[in-house]
């Protein structure tokens, strides 16, 4: 390297070592700061502070089961061998929020039933929630009633069971009573067939 | 100089020299993010949830590029303004085409459904990097801790850069020295606030992005199966004679399903030339055990009272019982068929099974 060389070199060192040339880069952080921070969109949820960021996946659970995804959750519970016009069965189920990241979540409860029979597209069965209800002889009693009183008769296609969504804080879960029952007017064709009942949970997290 | 002194001396010119370094960096590192912003027209997202994650973990900082909507393709991660204010960033599962507009539907990546809502958009913000943990940074830079601690950072670096060197006579400091130390504390504060300031007010909350659900489907549900009555041999089922006529079937035993206090039947009497039925139905509760045998007798003036038949010269009947469930429209699929004749002249008289 050649005596000019090096001192080029030396200089261009000395400069960017350069204790005030370092500092006036340092106070571009008030710059980028206010331009980033200015400019930065907050994604997600509710009136919150800025500066909170929750790392947290949202798990509904069913039954017993946690953090299953893709969840189908096999209610062997409900079930029934020979039911008929104005009787009615029941079961419990668990809804848990196992979410992680402590997310509190609103869930809504839709229902369908699918008939064994081609021919049969009302199968005459109510369904009636009541969220911390208990079974008592094939009804649900007690607890908080989340659709309409009469229930809701379940045709082919999903439709909504509870009027509002329900919120469920982190960690915690619900009994679930769910009574179905076969409307007195079911069409006499449904004799002898089967149908399978469908709940779908849909949970939307929340923060706080 | 003493050994200590000389220690002290280094280890703060090492302090400085990582003071100086560190905010280098992070200004040179702030500054390329505001010409970029300005020039590029950046847009930066900070991802608080994790509903892009592993792609986009929560806590990234995200930099999107605004597109016209005929560059949008599927995959693409977005983020656009939700109608309610606020806005919403996801994985772009279909496009519409609808001229110079785009309807997106949206989908987190760790959510099983898509959004519930569609965008239609004439441009979107495409999401081209993140970088993992520093919208996190950003996020605790704009907390009160943060804000002092830039602040601090830059009186510090200030101090560095434009500190009243000691005089080596021990003289007094110039007073503008001093002047100048105060001004570039307090700017350095002032533009610190400012900022952070700024920032808080700029940001806009968005929907929950975190969505899951889960299906509970039950086992088979069966519908009962109605018992049927059963019929008797000719020589029990019907006893007829002048003036009246007895029935008799054998009642329903039921299966599981309805008990047997919610077991009716349902008799019809039927012209068997013309085919028709005569008249209305009668009901009748079972009466008995299970499986006892029913029976029902009719004078021919109870004939007409309750079926409505009209008893003229020869006629071939048919009195059909069915099984029925109390209430509802099931009815037994079998039906147990009983032949009477009735013969009226001044009087009527059945005879069975003829």
């Amino acid at each position: 390297m050649t005596a000019r060389a090096e001192g080029r070199c030396s200089r261009l060192r000395r400069l960017v070592a350069s204790v005030r040339l370092r500092a006036a880069l340092g106070l571009g952080t008030l710059l980028g700061f206010g331009a980033v921070g200015t400019s930065a969109y907050w994604l997600d949820a509710d009136t919150v502070a800025p500066g909170t960021v929750t790392s947290g996946v949202l798990h509904l659970d069913l039954g017993g089961q946690v953090r299953v995804k893709p969840e189908t959750f096999a209610w062997t519970s409900l079930t029934a061998t020979a039911i008929y016009p104005g009787a009615s069965l029941a079961a419990v189920l668990p809804v848990a929020n196992n979410a992680t990241g402590g997310l509190a979540l609103d869930y809504r409860v839709a229902g369908r039933a699918t008939s064994s029979s081609g021919t049969v597209t009302d199968p005459g069965l109510v369904v009636t929630l009541r969220r911390g209800g208990t079974v008592s002889g094939g009804t649900c009693t007690g607890g908080t009633l989340l659709g309409p009183s009469g229930g809701t008769r379940l045709t082919s296609a999903d439709q909504p069971l509870a009027a509002s969504a329900q919120r469920l804080a982190s960690g915690a879960a619900d009994q679930l009573c769910v009574q179905v029952a076969m409307a007195i007017n079911t069409p006499n064709t449904v004799q002898g067939t089967t149908a399978t009942v469908r709940l779908t949970f849909s949970a939307t997290g929340v923060r706080r | 100089m003493s050994a200590a002194a000389g220690g002290r001396s280094r280890s703060r010119h090492l302090l400085e020299e990582i003071l100086l370094w560190s905010g280098a960096g992070l200004g040179l590192l702030c500054i390329a993010g505001a010409v970029a912003s300005w020039v590029l027209g950046v847009t930066f997202l900070v991802f608080q949830s994790g509903s892009m994650s592993p792609a986009h973990e929560p806590g990234a900082l995200g930099l999107a590029r605004s597109v016209p909507a005929s560059e949008l393709r599927v995959g693409d991660v977005v983020s656009v303004p939700r109608g309610e204010g606020g806005r919403v960033t996801h994985r772009v599962v279909a496009v519409e085409r609808l001229g110079e507009e785009a309807l997106l539907t949206l989908q987190g990546d760790t959510n099983p459904l898509p959004d519930a809502a569609t965008h239609r958009v004439t441009r979107a913000d495409r999401v081209v990097l993140s970088i993992p943990l520093l919208g996190r940074a950003t996020a605790h830079a704009q907390g009160p801790a943060g804000l002092v601690a830039v602040g601090g950072l830059v009186a510090a670096l200030a101090w560095l850069a434009w500190r009243p060197r000691v005089p080596p006579s021990g003289r007094e400091l110039h007073p503008i020295d001093r002047a100048s130390v105060r001004t570039v504390l307090v700017v350095g504060l002032v533009c610190g606030s400012a900022g952070g300031a700024l920032a808080a007010w700029a940001v806009t909350p968005t929907d929950a992005a975190w969505t899951d659900s889960a299906v509970a489907v039950s086992d088979p549900v069966a519908a009962a199966t109605l018992a049927s009555p059963v019929a008797l041999s000719t020589t029990q089922n019907c006893t007829g004679g002048v003036g009246s006529v007895t029935l008799r079937w054998g009642g329903v035993t039921p299966t599981p399903g309805p008990p047997l206090s919610s077991y009716q039947y349902t008799i019809e009497v039927w012209d068997r030339g013309t085919n028709q039925q005569l008249g209305s139905t009668q009901v009748l509760a079972h009466g008995g055990a299970a499986g006892s045998t029913q029976s029902v007798s009719y004078s021919s003036s109870l004939l007409g009272n309750l079926f409505g038949l009209n008893l003229i010269g020869t006629q071939n009947l048919q009195f059909r019982i069915r099984s029925r469930l109390t209430g509802s429209s099931w009815v037994g699929a079998t039906t147990v068929p009983i032949n009477v004749r009735a013969v009226t002249v001044l009087a009527t008289t059945f005879t069975c099974n003829a």
